[in-house]
């Protein structure tokens, strides 16, 4: 009988074990699951907050770009017809001449301001010669208004795919408004490298930095990480003593490894 | 124990095993895959209970754990094959139960053949059990994509088979010398196994009953 008390104690200690291991399990499970959602909602919010900006940052480049038509091309056509207006056949010759001049300075300042407004929503560069001649252009450019000076340097081998060269071309624009505009720079460098199927971008000027923390969650910025996402990238700030560092990374292509 | 008391627990039992019977009879349709594994494992454990039943009269349930046991093996281990394998691959199974069917007959040929109950392959059944369901609590916790259990059919499952086969475990290393003890202890013993039973019907039968989230 004394045996048998003790087996029946074994059973009750070894069911109360597996009953203490399944308690043990379900505490601990909840606790992931609760991570898990957590992860999950913060993924969602972030992926929202992205959208938003996207949108803002297309609302805001088409209010942009609506100024510009009015302000510039609607005004200089306005005044254009008011000057064809004042043209009669029989005015006086000098009069004449004078009018159609001044209409025909108009008119090219008008399709310069639409190739202008043309090139911000396609870069032709960009599409005939390629990401590292579109880059070029934009340091040649700033070069050559003296306020700042670029340095840009790529090494890049692989094919990009149109998609992602428009993507990075943008980010470089938007990282270099954000200097022009906030850092208060004198310099910009630009390095550029491509090794298989990865392209890493470092971008670095010597300005005030993005010290404040709304900088860093700025409309520029989130349009940044959207870009990346797409591209499966990522963005890493480094330290620098002075000015912003920043390097950023993606695919060449959106292609699987197995394609390769 | 009282013999009323072991009359009363086993009716109760066996009022367990005729609901249980009933599950898969009214919900085949709705079940998934893995339910249907289950419910396989259910119908040979309620067949096995009949049959036993019938046979208790003659006094010849003797021969019946040679049988039952090896099949009752296969289709549990069929279970945790499903949600295991990519744990332990696929083959790992098929070894664990073509190595239990054949260490079964040799045990029941030869080593266990005049036993009461062949206790060698109950326990090493029985620890299988009992590591396969540690390995899938391992696993739910291991996986990535968290899921809420309650409707996870295998949870379930698995939960009941960790309760009952660590419980009875104990028993059936010591059955022999238990069945050679006098019949209170026995009917002790038969009364323990019977709640642990009962434990184990309840959760086969969740199992059967929820709707697995898709």
């Amino acid at each position: 009988m004394r045996e048998f008390e003790f087996l029946l104690a074994g059973m009750l200690g070894m069911f109360l074990l597996a009953l203490g291991v399944v308690f043990f399990f379900l505490a601990y499970q909840r606790r992931l699951l609760k991570q898990q959602q957590e992860h999950q909602r913060k993924e969602t919010d972030y992926q929202q907050q992205l959208l938003r900006a996207n949108l803002l940052s297309q609302e805001k480049e088409r209010n942009r770009i609506g100024k510009d038509l009015h302000d510039e091309v609607g005004a200089m056509l306005t005044t254009s017809k008011l000057y064809f207006r004042h043209m009669e056949q029989d005015a006086p010759k000098e009069k004449f001449s004078e009018l159609k001049a001044k209409v025909f300075d108009l008119l090219e300042e008008t399709i310069a301001s639409v190739r202008r407004v043309s090139h911000d929503l396609r870069p032709v560069v960009l599409e005939t010669l390629g990401l590292e001649e579109a880059i070029a252009n934009i340091r040649d450019e700033l070069n050559a208004s003296g306020e700042i000076k670029v340095d840009f340097a790529s090494d890049l081998s692989g094919l990009m795919n149109k998609e992602y060269q428009l993507n990075w071309y943008r980010i470089i624009q938007e990282l270099v408004n954000n200097t022009l505009k906030h850092a208060e720079a004198n310099c910009i460098e630009i390095r550029m490298r491509g090794h298989g199927n990865q392209l890493k971008l470092t971008y670095a000027d010597n300005g005030v930095g993005l010290g404040k923390a709304e900088s860093r969650n700025g409309l520029g910025l989130s349009n940044i990480e959207s870009r990346l996402s797409l591209m499966h990238g990522k963005l890493v700030f480094k330290e620098s003593k002075q000015g912003i560092s920043i390097e950023l990374a993606s695919n060449i292509s959106n292609e699987t490894h197995d394609h390769e | 124990m009282s013999d009323n008391l072991l009359t009363w627990l086993n009716n109760a039992y066996y009022l367990h095993v005729v609901a249980l019977s009933l599950i898969p009879l009214f919900r085949w349709a709705k079940l998934s895959s893995l339910q249907k594994r289950i419910a396989h494992v259910v119908i040979i454990a309620v067949l096995n209970d009949h049959v036993s039943k019938v046979l208790v009269e003659y006094d010849a349930t003797s021969w019946l754990a040679h049988f039952y046991l090896p099949i009752f093996y296969v289709f549990v281990v069929r279970v945790y094959a499903k949600v295991l394998s990519s744990l332990f691959g696929k083959h790992f199974f098929n070894v664990l139960q073509v190595g239990f069917v054949l260490f079964s007959v040799i045990n029941s040929v030869f080593l266990q053949r005049t036993a009461p109950l062949i206790s060698n392959a109950i326990v090493l059944g029985y620890v299988t059990f009992i590591f396969l369901s540690l390995s899938y609590f391992y696993q739910l916790i291991k996986v990535s994509d968290h899921q809420v259990l309650e409707r996870n059919p295998m949870a379930w499952f698995n939960t009941g088979a960790l309760l009952y086969f660590s419980g009875a475990l104990l028993l059936f290393m010591f059955i022999s010398d238990v069945i050679a003890t006098t019949l209170p202890v026995r009917n002790y013993a038969l009364g323990i196994n019977s709640v642990l039973n009962m434990i184990l019907m309840i959760f086969y039968a969740i199992a059967l009953c929820v709707n697995p989230k898709k």
